[in-house]
């Protein structure tokens, strides 16, 4: 019984249910995706849009969290990803994300003392 | 009286200052995520779990508690006012709760929704001070083998009696079970599924998980939906006033949805949202004039919010005296336990009275003080629903990002966040529910270490589960809802050829 064991079970039931799940549909299933299609629906490009503002918001954050510090990561975040919701101008989530860093300032480096530098180079 | 003793002990814990003011803090934050559309109490739970780390175990698990019953006075709101149900287990009060608020009696429906919800948990807590220490003497009897096995059926029973699909749901369970292996193998030291990541000898962070599937995968599904189409027409002035007769009507249904809500809280897999509908559905039967019902019944609204109410408390009781949770948001407290470096299970019970009996007095105050804030906040409330969605969730996002970081300091876990909450979204479209995996995710090293403990007892013979008999009890109703399992899928596939040639003849 080495590290594997239990491991390689869980994988065997895994591969087992996912034999069985095809086989199986849901009808609950199918009736929610019929009461789904008469529910307005975002448009494909405002979809893709959105999810990639925020996944472009996350990782901008990483990036600038690393090399710049923590106020230009904040502010690159809910900017990109404020832009991801059509209904945003650039004055609009220009003007959240200014206040969401400023808020971030006070709490979580000031009040909280978070470990994260404000500002840093390289 | 040793029980008495130990509530009164309880409330000296939670009236202590520190406590009762991130208890407050808690039902607040509950209340108000509630209340907030597109925000879950999961999402609510996880962003807020960094911020226990400096806190004392005790005053971190009544904070987060409170955010988790909170939510289900909040969710109930909106509900009334807008025919938007805030957390699931709230969709049926929609159904009378809204056409009572559009003939003018909203004060009415709010009063017996804060008054309900206000007996339903008192009803739960009652249950839980009596039942839980009855449960503790029975779970000592326990060995490894009865651990695994229980486990293991209120996995499956979490699975399979949750919203969706059956199998979707235990493979969901299975493949959290593996994420959960992910890092350092306690007995043997070796690195599992790490892929030479450093990171990753840690095994994957629960916060990491959480806000990635509940928080990130919600936000990717309802970026540019919410907000379009909901513009709110609230009253101008909000007032909790009960019409006359409506306490004594409401009466019978709030007993029955608290008993009902009681019963299936503590079972696992069954939650706030099935007694909720199971409350609704009674009062449907009993009522003498059912046709009320979906037309402003304030029956519809007292017995199912008595019942989730009631739920949410119950359901705390295998979680706390067995280690077992029943679903996802319990399944983050035990979590956020172990984090606190608290095993759960029977010996919490004893080994941290103060903890479990101050838990239960923080619920009591956390509801009384539910009550007082709701009556005069409705107004309030009603205000904060029209926050726009496109301000909500890039604040939201800083929050997880913030907070994830802040568990290890890292932003490699940031990055785990944005792919876990891709994969989230990929389940979500898929329609697999991802409570399931964070269930399993918890349980995962638990059941690892009970199941290899057992077969070393018994020197790797499998009959050990099933010789033992308290473990064999669990193994057989494992196989009962195995069998259902198969029964209700033959059912499923007629059921779906049925609707498939009823469709195809309309399209004729």
């Amino acid at each position: 019984m080495g590290p594997g064991y239990f491991p390689l079970m869980v994988g065997c039931f895994l591969v087992a249910l996912g034999i069985l799940i095809p086989l199986s549909p849901d009808p609950d299933e199918v009736q929610e995706e019929l009461i789904e299609e008469h529910m307005p629906q975002p448009t494909r490009h405002e979809r893709v849009r959105g999810m990639a503002c925020i996944a472009a918001g996350i990782a901008l954050f990483i990036v600038l969290g690393s090399y710049l510090g923590f106020l230009p990561a904040t502010f690159a975040l809910v900017f990109v990803s404020a832009l991801g919701d059509t209904s945003n101008s650039v004055k609009s989530a220009a003007i959240l994300a200014l206040a969401m860093t400023v808020f971030g300032a006070v709490v979580f480096s000031w009040a909280l003392q978070l470990q994260f530098p404000m500002l840093r180079w390289g | 009286m040793d029980l008495f003793d130990n509530v009164l002990h309880g409330f000296s814990v939670a009236l202590q200052w520190e406590n009762l003011l991130w208890s407050l803090f808690g039902v607040f934050m509950g209340n108000m995520i509630g209340v907030l559309p597109g925000m879950g109490v999961l999402a609510a739970i996880s962003i807020l779990l960094p911020l226990t780390y400096a806190m004392t175990p005790v005053a971190a698990l009544m904070m987060l508690a409170g955010i988790y019953y909170g939510a289900q006075y909040g969710g109930g709101i909106t509900c009334i006012l807008l025919n938007l149900p805030g957390t699931p287990s709230h969709a049926v009060t929609c159904l009378d709760g809204n056409p009572l608020a559009r003939q003018g009696k909203s004060g009415s429906a709010l009063f017996m929704l804060v008054m309900a919800s206000f007996v339903g948990a008192s009803v739960g807590i009652v249950i839980m001070i009596l039942f839980s220490p009855l449960l503790v003497e029975v779970a000592f009897q326990f060995g490894p083998a009865e651990y695994f096995s229980m486990m293991m059926l209120g996995l499956f029973a979490g699975a399979t009696l949750a919203k969706g699909s059956a199998i979707k749901g235990i493979a969901m369970v299975f493949l959290g079970l593996l994420l959960g292996v992910v890092g350092t193998d306690v007995n043997t030291g070796t690195i599992r599924y790490g892929f030479g990541i450093i990171e990753l000898s840690d095994g994957i962070p629960l916060v990491a998980l959480a806000m990635g599937l509940f928080g990130l995968a919600d936000f990717f599904a309802n970026v540019n939906r919410i907000g379009k189409a909901t513009t709110v027409g609230a009253g101008p002035k909000m007032s909790v006033r009960p019409e006359p007769g409506d306490i004594r009507k409401s009466a019978m249904p709030v007993a029955r949805g608290s008993a009902i809500g009681a019963v299936l809280g503590i079972l696992p897999g069954t939650g706030a949202t099935i007694a909720s509908f199971m409350s609704y559905a009674v009062e449907k039967r009993v009522s003498k004039t059912p046709k009320r019902f979906g037309n402003g019944a304030i029956e519809g609204v007292a017995g199912p919010e008595a019942a989730n109410n009631s739920a949410a408390q119950t359901s705390f009781i295998p979680t706390m005296s067995l280690g077992i949770p029943g679903d996802s948001v319990m399944a983050l407290m035990l979590g956020a336990l172990i984090i606190h470096g608290i095993q759960p299970g029977p010996q919490m019970v004893t080994e941290h009275a103060d903890l479990f009996w101050g838990l239960i007095a923080s619920f009591w105050i956390g509801n009384i003080m539910l009550v007082v804030m709701n009556l005069p906040l409705i107004g309030m409330w009603a205000r904060l629903l029209k926050v726009p969605y496109k301000y909500l969730f890039p604040s939201a996002l800083f929050f997880v990002c913030v907070g994830v970081y802040s568990t290890n300091n890292n932003l490699f876990d940031v990055g785990m966040v944005l792919v876990l909450g891709l994969v989230g979204y990929l389940f979500l479209k898929l329609r697999f529910s991802p409570a399931p995996l964070l269930l399993g995710f918890v349980l995962g090293p638990m059941v690892e270490e009970n199941f290899r403990r057992a077969l070393l007892l018994s020197r790797g013979s499998m009959s050990v589960f099933i010789d033992r008999p308290i473990s064999a009890g669990f193994v057989y109703a494992i196989l009962a809802l195995a069998v259902w399992l198969v029964f209700s899928t033959v059912r499923n596939r007629k059921k779906l050829r049925e609707l498939e040639r009823t469709q195809a003849q309309a399209g004729a």
